[in-house]
């Protein structure tokens, strides 16, 4: 059950309507079976991993309120982090290192294999594995008081808005309103809906409807070369914006419907005017567990300038891998590792060259002038995420350059279109919609969309809403015989 | 963000405003839907011109009028000719059978039927081919767009659609929002050529009464040509457990109004039949199925392809594809089952 289908809006209606009505002091019940209703039908089998991690993490923290020895308390923590992590590991990464060492084995003509395993991912286990991990830390940290009811802690990690693509809420943010009363508050539940009327828009209209130039040419990049592999590159980043961010929206919307305040996970990241910067904007949830729990614990910047170098490396070779078991996303996260180390290198001299070329004296260029070399630095690391393979992104990026003026005639544009199945003023209007996402994230110094409509004259409000709706029906890239499934899903 | 003020309900007041401009931006919406759906429409074109006529005749006729209703899928629709029975059993018949309609379909639109008239015999087409469970749209939204708005309507729309196909059912901007490019292009004046229909062509075929005549013979080979990659390893054919629950159903209402209820199964083709036979499903196995199914009901079954295979009723040249009979050949059928009707000793009609 995607959020963009018909059966979650009716899922979704009833969950809320039922939550409402029972009392109080039963409404976590209501979320905790609804939680788990709409985790089983995915597939009823990984309940049982979510259920593992839910009762070890529960007792760790148990444990650990119970003994006052630093000693037993780490043990503790040591001992949660491997079960956890061990189930991770073991769907997600062991047939990885598996087949990554056959392949050295073959390479060095050795017979050797190790084994792999025939396993299907189960579905939000990095997500809800890192809720876990955050938690037991902060238990250990003694930043939360273990929480003792385990139904709150089984909604914590299963809570149905999030589990499946985030965000990774804090314990510490969202365990405590489990234990509040929620009335009915109509224009909290208002916003909620906008939020996720919001994500749908994006999601449907922008997204899916770019991917439908995307995916042939990322799936078969042999097939192209030039124009349509920048477009495709380019129009990547805006996909998996605004799918992601989409999701999130939709998620923090729901989550807020029912009364609950989800962690942000997006804020204007294609503004930034660094690689830093992108990443205090983008999966802010992700970002920030791995500042918290990782970059932090490592020594933070508060060590020497070859330490803090390995240890942007390592952040972010974990955040790579953590987003697949693919070599595609190891590069990418060193990418980004690699161009934050450079930024941070550098700065001097980029100032010194700011000030030399005279750009200080024009503020509002300068900063278009960073924000488009940061976007086509982050577009660039996007071409490693999105490729199938190694040897389809090199493929990409050795071949964008190519034939390039053969490419830039209306005619073959037509043509390209054409051949993707792509309607012409559908692309013309998903384009539009897309200048004005961008020109709107732009402007807006706020990052809620609330604030910026809500402000606005009734007659403004409610045709900017009738807009998404009308949008999204007409528009969205839907099919009932096909629904296509959030990117980050995956993950 | 600015936390703005906290909008807790407690005033009966603030409830009603909100209530009012909810119902306001509804109604909004749904004027503004409309005209989109007009507009799609149009564009469209409509697929569902025979059903459209069907239930237009249907709900004009006088109630309580009809004595013998056929229903069921295509075979039933192209087989049945009421006009036959009407002369030889000096009735008056309908028929309500619509493309594809399955078990779960037919039961509503029995219900359906029956609100309006009270037959004393249901011939029911209980294809093997229709005990299935496939997600096709628009077979099931012929019949759900026509029929008048009635709780069996929701009941309709609820059970025979999947939950995912309910805003097609609902929303005609929704089902038809493929056609918004075509759509754009019209409101900026530019020339569409609409998917309409010659309504009088297409019509032509519809004799009245839900019968639909179609004149053409098929052509043999291209029957064989469908086996041509095929392996001969006929299999048992699995009924689907959701309709056989709505043939439960609907055997338990017409029990209910006193209805006599028949199973029948439309002829295939004879070339088609022993080649289906040959490569795909056990046809034997099919027909002792569908009998067991009978007698578990104590409801009659007559299976035409036991019985062609017996007295030859109909040839290939009856046909107008591999399963549909044509005009000729559903006049035979119709003839021979009114015939049979007839010669009940007044079980279901009178003599």
């Amino acid at each position: 059950m995607i959020f963009t289908s018909t059966k979650f809006i009716i899922f979704f209606s009833l969950a809320t309507i039922l939550y409402y009505i029972v009392k109080d002091k039963y409404r976590w019940i209501v979320l905790l079976i609804a939680s788990y209703y709409f985790y089983m039908l995915w597939n009823v089998k990984y309940t049982l991993f979510i259920l593992i991690t839910t009762i070890t993490t529960y007792l760790t923290g148990i444990l650990m309120d119970r003994y006052s020895s630093q000693k037993a308390k780490k043990s503790l923590l040591v001992m949660n982090l491997i079960i956890n992590s061990s189930i991770l590991f073991l769907f997600k990464y062991f047939n990885f290192i598996s087949s990554s060492l056959n392949n050295v084995l073959k390479w060095v003509s050795l017979s050797y294999r190790f084994p792999t395993l025939d396993l299907l991912l189960p579905i939000g286990i990095s997500f809800y594995t890192f809720k876990a991990l955050g938690y037991t830390i902060d238990v250990y940290r003694e930043n939360i008081k273990a929480e003792k009811h385990f139904g709150i802690f089984a909604l914590f990690l299963s809570f149905f808005p999030q589990v499946l693509s985030g965000p990774i809420d804090r314990s510490y943010n969202l365990i405590p309103q489990f234990h509040e009363k929620h009335h009915i508050d109509l224009t909290r539940i208002k916003d909620g809906f906008i939020l996720m009327l919001w994500g749908f828009f994006k999601k449907l209209v922008i997204a899916d409807n770019l991917a439908l130039f995307i995916n042939p040419v990322f799936n078969h990049p042999q097939n192209y070369k030039g124009i349509p592999l920048i477009l495709a590159s380019i129009f990547f980043a805006f996909q998996i914006y605004c799918d992601f961010s989409g999701y999130s929206d939709v998620a923090i919307g729901c989550a807020k419907v029912l009364g609950f305040n989800s962690i942000n996970n997006f804020n204007n990241p294609y503004t930034s005017k660094s690689v830093p910067e992108f990443w205090r904007r983008w999966h802010i949830s992700l970002s920030s567990w791995f500042r918290d729990y990782v970059y932090i614990p490592l020594g933070g910047n508060r060590v020497s300038t070859k330490r803090w170098c390995f240890n942007q490396l390592i952040v972010f070779l974990l955040s790579g891998l953590w987003h697949g078991a693919n070599w595609t996303f190891v590069i990418w996260g060193i990418l980004h590792g690699i161009l934050t180390i450079i930024s941070k290198l550098t700065k001097n001299i980029r100032n010194q060259l700011t000030d030399k070329l005279g750009f200080n004296r024009h503020p509002r260029f300068h900063s278009i002038l960073q924000m488009i070399l940061t976007f086509l630095l982050v577009d660039f690391a996007w071409i490693f995420f999105r490729a199938n393979s190694l040897s389809d992104a090199i493929y990409i990026i050795s071949n964008m350059f190519k034939d390039i003026s053969s490419g830039l005639s209306l005619s073959y544009m037509a043509e390209l279109l054409a051949s993707f199945g792509i309607e012409k003023y559908d692309f013309i209007i998903t384009m539009t919609f897309l200048m004005l996402l961008v020109l709107m994230e732009y402007i807006k110094s706020s990052n809620s969309i609330l604030e910026i409509v809500g402000s606005k004259p009734i007659w403004i409000r409610w045709s900017f809403y009738y807009i998404l709706i009308f949008s999204i029906i007409l528009l969205g890239g839907y099919g009932y015989e096909e629904q296509t499934q959030f990117l980050y899903v995956q993950f | 963000m600015k936390s703005r003020p906290s909008f807790y309900m407690s005033s009966f007041n603030e409830y009603t405003k909100t209530l009012s401009k909810f119902v306001l931006f509804l109604f909004i919406f749904l004027a503004i839907n409309n005209f989109f759906e007009v507009q799609l429409e149009n564009i469209a074109g409509s697929t569902d011109l025979y059903a459209q006529v069907k239930w237009n005749e249907f709900y004009g006729l006088p109630s309580n009028s009809v004595n013998l209703v056929f229903i069921g899928s295509s075979y039933s629709y192209r087989t049945f000719d009421p006009e036959v029975f009407d002369k030889k059993l000096n009735i008056n018949s309908f028929n309500m059978g619509s493309p594809l309609q399955k078990p779960v379909e037919t039961y509503y639109v029995l219900k359906e039927t029956l609100k309006y008239q009270k037959p004393s015999l249901v011939v029911l087409d209980i294809n093997w081919g229709l005990f299935n469970d496939d997600k096709y749209l628009n077979t099931k939204l012929w019949n759900f767009d026509n029929m008048k708005f009635s709780a069996n309507k929701i009941g309709y729309l609820l059970n025979v659609f999947d939950v995912d196909q309910y805003s097609y059912a609902l929303f005609k901007t929704v089902r038809y929002h493929q056609h918004t490019e075509e759509l754009i292009k019209k409101l900026m004046g530019k020339d569409v050529t609409a998917s309409s229909v010659n309504l009088d062509s297409y019509l032509k075929n519809y004799k009245g009464k839900g019968f639909i005549v179609d004149n053409n013979v098929v052509d043999v080979n291209t029957i064989k040509s469908k086996f041509d990659n095929a392996i001969k390893s006929p299999k048992t054919y699995v009924w689907n457990k959701k309709q056989l629950k709505y043939l439960d159903k609907i055997v338990n209402l017409c029990k209910k109004k006193g209805i006599k209820l028949i199973f029948v199964t439309a002829p295939q083709s004879p070339i088609y039949l022993e080649l289906y036979d040959a490569y795909w499903f056990d046809y034997e196995n099919i027909n002792k199925t569908a009998n067991k199914i009978a007698d578990m009901y104590e409801v009659e079954y007559i299976d035409y392809n036991m019985i062609n295979k017996e007295k030859k009723l109909v040839t290939n040249e009856d046909f107008s594809d591999s399963s549909h009979l044509n005009y000729g050949g559903a006049q035979k059928v119709s003839s021979h089952l009114a015939q049979y009707l007839l010669n009940s000793k007044g079980k279901y009609f009178k003599k």
